[in-house]
């Protein structure tokens, strides 16, 4: 469970962050969507963090201001952008990582770090690439892994930032689907995507950020809809409906629509 | 529990450690057998073999030890820091920055070289010379800045240390400091052992203490501190042990270069290149290599004896050049 109030990002004296007021329950699969700078990137390092915040942001019936490192670590589960790995280390290893809050990690394990990390393994689908080094994989592979990285955690909230950007279709579907029970299992998931359809499809709630601040938030059908779309993003989307969700193709840009 | 394979590792590490120090104990001007060797270690057999053996060549055999490890033992972290293979202590200047240290304190008379004085001058020169380093290059500086960086500091140090030779009061000074810059374990006693090993044991154990949280900052400093880990205090902590560990070993022995980027290289492939595993058989490793290459001098026929850090040169900049090389072919494949 998140609570924020009033968060407020400021870095290299811009505004990043503008008083973010978020409200989330256990078991929700919220969408952070956004332009390209917007903020939602932001809003997950402070929630983590990895940013600072001026305001409160209460993890788990917690003041995140009094909670250690550790305990922080055990309760949010950061997946960044970018999947970073220096050196070729095996991916059952590189899940392992997701055990150190607990104590564990590669080469040291305790109870129920095996477990976690074959659970994780299992849930992304990247069993087979174990014993792999995580530098040789494909890019859709290792993104895999590294979500397998945070869930490996088992935290109560799981914070992604573009968990599907190199992704193949399958996988897309997959990893959401993954998201989705994950949020079901009573984790709290917030991921920031750009493919407004499959935020519709997969999320129970949209978060719109726009210039640091919330500008939507609620169930998709409410919040995508077409003044929205064009106040901020900038395009007119396709819009259509399939087993009672939105699907959103995006057509025009405003500029296209000027001409 | 630690990976069985560590273990394995280890234990063959230690076995050969064992055997080079046995053999380390054996050589010298007085041609000395196996049995004698350890029966002198123990103080069984003809007390001049007892003499030589503890006074002289033991001295040496545990200076060798410690040094090695704490060599490769700053490489392993240096490199888990900075996630760059080529971040070992002597291509980041610190030993040379330490050699400056110890040399002035010598050139000004401030430190001789039997006193507790000389490492905190070489450990308070490293110290600086590896803040300098960070604070040039970045933590996450990519190759070339910290090669530029390193190369800054290795020369400003370099010249730092011919201008206390060209100021040196006498052509003796000159030649004593010449000859201690090459690096050797040649005549050390028990009051150099005594010098370095405070330092040394507490730079390991803080080395040995931050390693496992190298392993979550190789997915990026995002994953290290969202896992828990401080690293503005891990960086601290580093810097402090590499600088402490080196600057006392540069002092007692000169500087001993290549080890801290040779054997963390080796050991790496063999622990999965978790940086965290790489620590504890490097130490082992490192220990193994400059044992060897004291043998080596010693070994070799010459009107007087090879410093040991001409040795240790002489092999890591063959490897050095086959990294180079590999790099570039894993560029080539890349592109």
């Amino acid at each position: 469970m998140i609570e924020l109030d009033d968060v407020s990002v400021r870095l290299a004296g811009r505004i990043v962050l503008d008083r973010v007021s978020l409200r989330s329950s256990k078991g929700e699969l919220i969408a952070v969507i956004g332009p390209n700078g917007a903020g939602k990137t932001t809003l997950l390092r402070a929630i983590a963090g990895l940013a600072p915040a001026d305001g409160r942001i209460q993890l788990a019936g917690q003041d995140a201001r009094e909670m250690s490192g550790t305990t922080r670590a055990r309760t949010v589960a950061y997946l960044p952008q970018g999947n970073i790995a220096d050196w070729p280390i095996s991916v059952r290893d590189v899940v392992a990582i997701g055990r150190i809050p607990h104590g564990g990690g590669p080469g040291r394990e305790r109870e129920g770090d095996a477990a976690a990390v074959a659970t994780a393994l299992a849930a992304t689908d990247a069993v087979h690439l174990a014993e792999r080094p995580i530098t040789e994989l494909s890019s859709g592979e290792r993104a895999r892994v590294m979500l397998a990285r945070a869930l490996a955690v088992q935290a109560t909230i799981l914070l992604a930032d573009e968990p599907i950007a190199a992704l193949d279709p399958a996988h897309q579907l997959g990893v959401l689907a993954l998201l989705e029970r994950t949020a079901a299992s009573g984790t709290t998931v917030l991921a920031v995507l750009h493919d407004l359809t499959l935020a519709a499809r997969f999320a129970s709630r949209i978060v719109v950020i726009d210039d640091g601040r919330i500008v939507a938030d609620g169930p998709p059908q409410k919040v995508l809809d077409e003044a929205l779309l064009g106040r901020v993003f900038g395009v007119r989307a396709l819009h259509l409906q399939h087993d009672g969700k939105p699907v959103l193709v995006p057509w025009l840009t405003q500029a296209d629509l000027r001409r | 529990m630690p990976d069985a394979r560590d273990i394995r590792l280890t234990a063959g590490l230690c076995a050969l450690g064992l055997a080079l120090a046995i053999l380390s104990l054996r050589l010298g001007p007085v041609g000395l057998s196996w049995g004698q060797s350890i029966g002198g270690l123990f103080g069984v057999g003809d007390p001049i073999d007892v003499l030589i053996v503890r006074e002289l060549r033991l001295p040496r055999t545990l200076l060798a030890i410690m040094i090695g490890a704490m060599l490769a033992l700053s490489g392993a972290a240096l490199q888990g820091l900075m996630r760059n293979p080529l971040a070992a202590p002597d291509i980041l200047g610190a030993p040379g920055a330490a050699a400056f240290g110890a040399v002035l304190g010598i050139a000004t008379g401030l430190a001789d070289a039997l006193s507790f004085t000389l490492p905190l001058a070489a450990i308070g020169m490293a110290l600086i010379s590896v803040a300098a380093l960070m604070g040039l290059a970045g933590r996450q500086a990519n190759i070339v800045t910290l090669l530029l960086a390193g190369l800054a500091l290795s020369s400003l140090f370099g010249a730092l240390i011919s201008l206390t030779l060209n100021l040196a009061p006498s052509l003796y000074a000159t030649l004593e400091i010449t000859f201690w810059l090459l690096g050797s374990l040649e005549d050390r006693s028990f009051r150099h052992v005594s010098i370095a090993a405070p330092f040394v044991a507490v730079a390991a154990w803080i080395l040995l203490a931050t390693r496992h949280q190298l392993t979550a900052l190789s997915l990026g400093e995002d994953v290290a501190t969202s896992s828990g880990i401080d690293l503005q205090r891990l960086s601290r902590m580093t810097l402090f042990g590499v600088a402490a560990g080196v600057g006392a070993c540069v002092a007692v022995a000169g500087a001993i270069g290549f080890v801290g980027l040779v054997v963390p290289h080796l050991i790496r492939p063999l622990v999965g290149h978790d940086p965290a595993r790489v620590h504890v058989p490097a130490m082992i490793a490192g220990a193994d290599l400059l044992l060897a290459a004291d043998c080596i001098v010693r070994l070799i026929p010459a009107n007087t004896e090879l410093h040991i850090g001409v040795v240790t040169s002489l092999i890591g900049v063959p490897f050095f050049i086959a990294l180079v090389v590999d790099r570039r072919r894993q560029a080539e494949v890349a592109a």
